[in-house]
This record gives structure tokens, sequence and C-alpha cells, in this order.
């Protein structure tokens, strides 16, 4: 009865599975997700622990399978947020010229910009590069604290909203390939020195590029219902 | 095939849920997944329409100003990569050239084309037409770079004898991505499916 409902088989590659493609519909909804990439419907299906389902027509990956989801998010989006704190505390580089140091620290960028009366690139700037990443990190860490203690159930759905409209206007991985540019262009003219926060702004990147395309969104949805509906 | 119409992944939390045609409400996230077809139509051609106006002035003004002793030199976006090149710093020369060229105008023909394919019918299946849509979402915020670059460099260089200011063009392209960026957002990818089913049947 089952297999008239719906043909799928798995390709059981040395490290990945493929979904493949629904053709009936009365399946539940739960069951079922659609490719970000080319919008091709599928039946998801449960995978063994660390592996990866791949689209059956574009071969983008759709979803992971995780260990302890709710604990490693949770001391990972910590350590990110600590990260984020010590990345804009210091200077990320320092230049030299003529004894006289200048530092570069992600909240003073904007600052910069606005004494020179740029206040459009300013604002757009420092939201990109510093304002967004920081409510980014902080309702990240908040939604996996309230996870943990079970608490606050609305509150999460919210901020998983935002976090999912905030996401592409998350830009700091392209202000650090910003900041390489600027220094080869500023080679030559000034001696330059990496700070403590270049180096806890590359520990910032790598951890939030997890977070944000390792660990979907829909993960995090997915793990919220399975939290809330235990406690019923 | 033809069921496949009948299903939206919300965008902000990803569940799936039966498509109506017209406004739904996410069943998971309870938030609105998508607002009127034509006025997501109209909303992302205007969006279009700004940014291509405003790269024109991020091309004519110059994006930095270096001043050095009282001596100033403005540079363009295609003449900072033309003296990058001079200079010998190939990698460097070709990321903005990539960044602040090509990817705007990648980005412009593909949502151009998208939009135009909404309303006349092309031969291209939809599932290439998400495929492209995917890739000007991604590539989008990559044009930035050029405005970051600018934003660094007036930062660490404010001494008395040498500075670097930002140019007019530095507002127009940081403006342009955004709005290109808005552009894509306001898409409804629903637009694709009707026109690809309405074709083939």
């Amino acid at each position: 009865m089952i297999a008239n409902y719906f043909t799928f088989f798995l390709i059981a590659c040395t490290n990945c599975y493929f979904v493949m493609i629904v053709t009936m519909n009365d399946i539940p909804l739960d069951e079922l997700v659609i490719c970000d990439e080319c919008h091709s419907l599928h039946r998801k299906i449960k995978l063994k622990e660390a592996k990866t389902a791949y689209c059956e027509v574009c071969d983008n990956t759709i979803y992971h399978s995780h260990e302890n989801l709710l604990k490693n998010v949770t001391a990972l989006s910590l350590t990110t947020l600590i990260m984020f704190v010590l990345a804009s505390s210091f200077a990320i580089v320092r230049i030299e010229m003529n004894g006289i140091w200048h530092d570069l620290t992600l909240p003073f960028v904007f600052v910069t910009l606005f004494k020179e009366e740029f206040f459009v690139v300013g604002l757009i700037v420092s939201f990109l590069i510093f304002i967004i990443p920081m409510i980014y990190i902080l309702l990240y860490t908040t939604v996996m604290l309230f996870f943990n203690m079970k608490i606050a159930k609305e509150v999460t759905g919210k901020f998983l909203i935002v976090l999912a409209k905030l996401k592409p206007w998350n830009m700091i991985e392209i202000f650090l390939i910003s900041v390489l540019v600027a220094l080869v262009k500023l080679v030559g003219y000034a001696q330059i020195e990496f700070g403590i926060s270049f180096w806890a702004l590359i520990a910032f990147i790598v951890f939030n590029i997890y977070l944000s395309k390792k660990i979907q969104l829909l993960d995090l949805w997915d793990l919220r219902d399975e939290i809330y509906d235990e406690k019923k | 095939m033809m069921k496949k119409n009948e299903y939206i992944s919300c965008p902000l939390c990803g569940a799936v849920n039966y498509d109506s045609g017209s406004e739904i409400v996410c069943r998971r996230c309870k938030h609105k997944i998508y607002h009127e077809k034509s006025k997501s139509y109209s909303r992302s051609l205007a969006f279009l329409i700004t940014a291509i106006i405003l790269y024109v002035p991020a091309n004519i003004y110059p994006i930095l100003i270096t001043n050095q002793l009282g001596k100033k030199e403005e540079n363009t976006i295609i003449g900072g990569i033309v003296s990058l090149w001079e200079h010998g710093s190939y990698p460097i020369a070709l990321i903005i050239l990539i960044a602040s060229v090509f990817v705007p105008i990648v980005k412009f023909i593909m949502l151009v084309y998208l939009l135009v394919s909404v309303k006349i019918n092309t031969d291209s299946s939809s599932v290439d037409k998400h495929k492209l849509f995917y890739i000007t979402e991604i590539i989008g915020p990559w044009s930035m770079v050029d405005v970051f670059v600018v934003a660094i460099l007036a930062t660490l260089v404010h001494y008395t004898y040498v500075s670097i200011i930002p140019g007019v063009a530095s507002t127009a392209f940081a403006l342009m991505v955004v709005f290109t960026m808005l552009s894509a957002h306001s898409f409804d990818t629903r637009m694709i499916l009707k026109e690809n089913n309405d074709g083939a049947s």
C-alpha cells in the first residue's frame, strides 16, 4: 500500500544518500522537504548519524543528521559569542606610518565614516559587519539557551523568524576578505601588524559559517518541535 | 510532476506547506509566506531598476580619494582595478574585478531574465530557473567587497599628510548592492513554477 503512494529509494554511496522525488501526495507534510536550490519536492528519509541527504535533481545538500544537536549547537553558539566579543573589542589590524599607530576595530569603522560625513555608507557598513552579526549571534545563543531550559516556546519561534530574515545580511566573512584586500593595498606604504582580534575574527567567522550553513534553520525548527512536544 | 506545484516550502523555517495560490500562513512558524504575486513582481522590478540606475554613478564617480600632501588622487572602480593590475597584484585585481564588476552585471542580467521569463514564456526549465535564482541570492553580497575595502582604508589611513576618503561612488555602490539584494528577496519563486506549468499543459 505504501509503495503505491510514493516511490523512493536510496542510492547508498560511500558517504551520501540521495532522496528521491515524491510523486504522490497524501504524505504527512512533516515528512516532506523541498530543495532550496531547485525547489523539487522530496520525502525525508532517516539518516544515520553524521550523514548528509542530497537532492536527487541538483545534488545540493538538503539536510544533515546531527549527533547531539542541542548540546553541540549550544556550546558552539556560546563559543561564537565569546569570539565575537573578542573580535570586536580589540584591534583587528594595526598600521604604522612615521611612528603613529592606527587601529582597525569593528565598531570603529563606522565612527570614522561618520566623521568623514559618509552617513549612508557608514550606516550600511556598520549594519552589515557589526550590528547584524551581533544581533544574529545574540539571538542564536538565546534561542539555544531557551531550548536547553525548555521555556518560552513563542519567543524562540519569533527569534527564529528574525534569524531567518537576518541571515542573508550577515556579511562578516566578506569583511574578512576585504581586510586582506585592503592590507595588500597598503603593503609598501605602511608597516602592518595583525592584532589579537584578527585571530578571534577568523575563529568567529569559521564558527559562524558552521552555525549558519551546516546547521540549517530547518534543523533548529525540527529541534524546537521535538523539544516542546516532549514537554507536553 | 504536476503535483509539485501544490507544495511550497516556507522561506523562513523550511516547513512544507500546501500552496493554495494566494496568501498562505506557514503552518509551523505562523508567518505569512508570500504576498500577492503582482505586488512581488512590481516590487522586485522597482528595486532592480533602482539598482541599475545607481550602478551608473557608482562607476562614473571616484570610489576612493587619496589625499597625499595636499595632492588629491581620485580613483574610480575600473581605475582602481587597472592601477592594481599595473602594480602587479593580479589576484587582488581579479578579486575586485569579479566582485565589483562581474557580480553586479551578472546579477542584473539574471534578475532581468527571471523577471522577463515570468511574463514571456522561455524554453528553460523551472529547475534551471530556480538554480539561477539560487545563484543570484548566493553571489549578491560578494559585491560588497569594494565598499568594505574603502571603509577599512578610510578607517586606517587618516594621517595629517596622507588620508583616504570614500568617494561618492561608494555610497552609490553600497546602495546598489542593497537594492539588488532587496530585489532578489522580493522575487516570488512561485512565479517560476506557475509559468512552467502553464507552458507544459
